[in-house]
Order: structure tokens, then C-alpha cells, then sequence
């Protein structure tokens, strides 16, 4: 029956889908209840839709977590969301130093799932559409 | 709400979902694929109801609804799976309560068809024009699904959830 | 190839997708799924009926539905185009970009064969033949390999 070669047809197509998603970034990669903070420096910026990404430079110091060491891909929210929650085109630029606590990816790779960045004057800046103000409370890595 | 959505995400059941990290976006395209049935199949009828295909019974149309509400159980079960492993995303969202708004519009808008317009709807003459009532019903249904499709499309980039 | 990253890196790119108003990229997405909806919703329907679904709807009587499928389609290959300048050297070295380009241009491709073979016949019974059962069957097919695709899409996008 035709409508069966029609259904292995999408299933087939589903299932490319989903081998190929699995290389790359989906944000059900991240380790969504592990908050760990990072410090460095912006060294890319991308204000846009459907998602700001920017890349941060970690490098060792006293203080700083030798597990965050290295460059991070940073993926935040859309470029409207963001808005309404503070950010700006200028919030940040290449060069800048930045803290932030994200969630890091499942397999290790130099990936976070934006969280909030903490300002200099200690605000946070949120990114989520449904974040609840306080720290979940499972942290891990969180540096004092 | 958050609170709540924090305890279901602590939940095995949602772990194991969303850590298959296929499923999120299979998910997604099942559920463009179910709107595009529901859209379509009930469409026809709405559109029937609405005075187009005159000529062409309302009973033979509605034939086609069995696929549509197939669309709709595909796009209620991976919503449902969603719900499960990210509800953090929804249940504080002014967007996404809207979409369920709407999606009970729908359904409502359905119900009376059903339960009041449809004896009448399918014993009509087939070369007349639908009564305003029926206009109605039709335009109802389409714009609520079209405003349900808006409202989760929109999703990441209205509101604030705050 | 210069030309795509041209048009990529564009002042009109950056404006777009940096742009915090719902009526730049959110609403030309939004506008991509409701042509999907009509496009492959009124498919989805004319092809259900080659396949003898609702078989007394006379096939004949759903013409106007084609309509809708150009309707969808415009609506698509508009708002495509806008986000296709807005990643445009990032898709063309995409192989799914390429799938989905593909699965549309066959499904109707084979939608408007199977329109010839069945409804634009006159004299044609409204029975449809094994063959263009078929072709209404692969067209479906088309369909939601180019959904799965378009999907995918979003999430293969290039990092740089």
C-alpha cells in the first residue's frame, strides 16, 4: 500500500535527521541543571536572531577553574527575548571581560547554554523566557 | 509554576526524554508535519462551511477529518512530550498559555459543530449556500488554528516570561 | 562563493537578524510556517484524495485548492529568500540545504503531474490510477522529508 512506502519514507527521513543532530548543537546536549561560572574575554560576538552566540577566552589564572580554560561557544537566546531582559547589540564587544554562569554541554566539548552574565556592578543579566531569578539548586563548580 | 516545572524536570521520566538529545528536535518536526495535516484536513471543512466547494456535500468532506485529527494527536502527543522535558519553557509563558487558549477555542468551536451543527450541516442541500451560523464556525476554526500555529511560532522571541 | 558571503555579511544581514522588533525575523519565520501550513495543508488534502481517501468528494471539485498550494508558495519563496540572504553562503555549502531544495522542487514537480493525469483530463474517471496514486504518494513523501529538512536546518547552522 502506498501509504506505507510513504510513512517508511518520512521515517527514513527522521532518522538522517536525527543521527546528523546528534553532531552537532541542540540544546538538549547541555547539561541543563549543572550551573558552573566563567570568566574570561569576549573574543566573538554575534547579536542576532534566532540566537546571540558569542565565543569567550578563558585563560589560566589564580582564581580561575582549569576547567574552564580554553575557548567557549556561548549560545543565548533570541535577539528580542534578550532585549526585553536588558541586553544590547553593545552589552558586550570583542575584547570585554566577562563573567557568566551557563550550563556546559553533556560531552565535554567547549559549549554553554547561556544562563546569565554577571555585570560589574554585580546585576545579573538573564537571558530565558521563564528563568527563575535565584540559582537553581543544583550547582556545581561555582567559584566563590 | 517554576517550581513545579523545576520538580518535573527533576523527574526521571523527563531526564531520560530529554536526554536522548534526538528526540527534542524529531519531536519538532513532527509536530510541523501534524500541523500541516490538522491545517489542511480541517481546513477543507472549514472552508466548505464557510461556502467554498458548493455543491459538494458536507458529509463527503468531512471524510477527511479522520487525517486531521490524526495531525492533531501527533501535535498533542510531542507537545505533551515537550511539556515533559522542558517545562520551564511554557508554563510561565504568557505565549504559550495563549496558544492554549486558542487550541481550546478550537476545540470548542469544534464541539458546537458537532454537538448542534452538524445534523443540520449534513442533511442540507448540497447546492445551498452554508447559513451565516456554519460562516462562522468555519472562520472560527481556522483563524483559532492559524493563531495557535502564531502563538508557537512566536514562542522564543515574544514576551519575557517574567 | 564570494557572492553568498557577500550577501551573508551584509549590512541588510546584520540589520535583520539583530534586529529586536517582532517584525523582522520572527515575523518573517512565522510567515515561512503559515505558507508551509497552506502549501503542504492543501497538498496533504489533494493528495489524500488521489489516494481514494474521502473518494466522494469528486477529485474535480478541489481545484480551487491549488490556488491555495501558489498561495503557500509565494509566501515561502519570499520569506525563503529572505533568510536564505541572511545565511546565504552558510546553506550553500549545506548538503541539507540542498535536500530540501530538492524535495520541493519534485513534490510539486509531482503535484502538478498528478493535477495533468487526473483532474485536468476531461473525461477522466474520478478513479485514480495506480500510477498516480503513486506519484501522489511520493509528492506526500517529498513533503515531509523538505519539513524534516527545514528543521534540520536550524540546527546545523554554522557556529562562525
Amino acid at each position: 500500500m502506498k501509504t506505507s512506502s510513504r510513512v517508511g519514507l518520512a521515517v527514513l527521513g527522521l532518522a538522517l535527521a536525527s543521527v546528523s543532530v546528534a553532531a552537532h548543537h541542540s540544546f538538549a546536549m547541555f547539561e541543563m541543571d549543572k550551573n558552573v561560572e566563567y570568566q574570561g574575554v569576549v573574543s566573538e560576538w554575534k547579536w542576532q536572531n534566532p540566537h546571540v552566540h558569542f565565543t569567550v577566552d578563558i585563560k589560566p589564572a589564580p582564581g580561575i577553574d582549569p576547567q574552564t580554560v580554553g575557548r567557549w561557544d556561548v549560545e543565548g537566546g533570541s535577539v528580542n527575548i534578550m532585549s526585553r531582559q536588558g541586553w544590547t547589540r553593545t552589552s558586550y564587544k570583542v575584547g570585554d571581560p566577562i563573567r557568566l554562569v551557563g550550563h556546559p554541554m553533556k560531552d565535554g566539548s567547549k559549549g554553554i547554554s547561556l544562563f546569565y552574565s554577571i555585570r560589574p556592578d554585580g546585576t545579573r543579566l538573564y537571558h530565558d523566557i521563564a528563568r527563575p531569578k535565584d540559582d537553581v539548586k543544583k550547582t556545581s563548580g561555582v567559584l566563590p | 509554576m517554576l517550581e513545579f516545572a523545576a520538580w518535573v524536570e527533576s523527574t526521571q521520566i523527563s531526564k531520560t526524554l530529554f536526554g536522548m538529545s534526538w528526540l527534542w528536535p524529531a519531536c519538532e518536526s513532527l509536530h510541523f508535519i501534524g500541523l500541516c495535516m490538522l491545517i489542511g484536513g480541517a481546513g477543507l471543512l472549514d472552508l466548505r462551511l464557510m461556502g467554498m466547494f458548493r455543491g459538494v456535500p458536507i458529509r463527503h468532506v468531512k471524510a477527511m477529518m479522520p487525517w486531521a485529527i490524526g495531525g492533531f494527536l501527533i501535535n498533542a502527543g510531542t507537545g505533551a512530550l515537550f511539556l515533559t522535558m522542558q517545562p520551564h519553557l511554557y508554563l510561565s509563558s504568557a505565549v504559550w498559555w495563549s496558544k492554549v487558549a486558542f487550541i481550546v477555542v478550537a476545540a470548542a468551536n469544534a464541539l458546537f459543530f458537532e454537538t448542534r451543527l452538524a445534523p443540520s450541516a449534513l442533511s442540507m442541500d448540497d447546492n445551498a449556500d452554508t447559513s451565516l451560523v456554519m460562516k462562522v464556525v468555519g472562520a472560527c476554526s481556522l483563524v483559532s488554528w492559524f493563531a495557535v500555529l502564531y502563538c508557537g511560532r512566536m514562542l522564543p522571541y515574544l514576551g519575557t516570561g517574567n | 562563493m564570494a557572492f553568498f558571503r557577500s550577501l551573508q555579511d551584509s549590512a541588510f544581514t546584520e540589520w535583520f537578524l539583530g534586529s529586536a522588533s517582532i517584525w523582522t525575523y520572527p515575523t518573517v519565520l512565522t510567515l515561512h510556517t503559515v505558507g508551509m501550513a497552506i502549501l503542504v495543508g492543501a497538498s496533504f488534502v489533494i493528495h489524500l484524495r488521489v489516494l481514494q481517501v474521502a473518494r466522494d468528494v469528486p477529485l474535480r471539485r478541489l481545484l480551487p485548492l491549488y490556488r491555495f498550494i501558489w498561495i503557500g508558495f509565494a509566501i515561502n519563496l519570499l520569506s525563503g529568500l529572505i533568510l536564505f540572504v541572511t545565511e546565504a553562503a552558510d546553506r550553500i555549502a549545506d548538503p541539507v540545504f540542498y535536500v530540501k531544495m530538492a524535495s520541493i522542487a519534485a513534490a510539486l514537480w509531482l503535484g502538478v503531474i498528478v493535477k495533468r493525469r487526473t483532474i485536468d483530463r476531461p473525461g477522466a474517471p474520478d478513479v485514480t490510477t495506480g500510477l498516480s496514486r503513486s506519484m501522489a504518494a511520493a509528492s506526500l513523501a517529498l513533503w515531509t522529508i523538505a519539513i524534516v529538512a527545514g528543521r534540520l536546518m536550524a540546527y546545523l547552522k554554522s557556529a562562525a
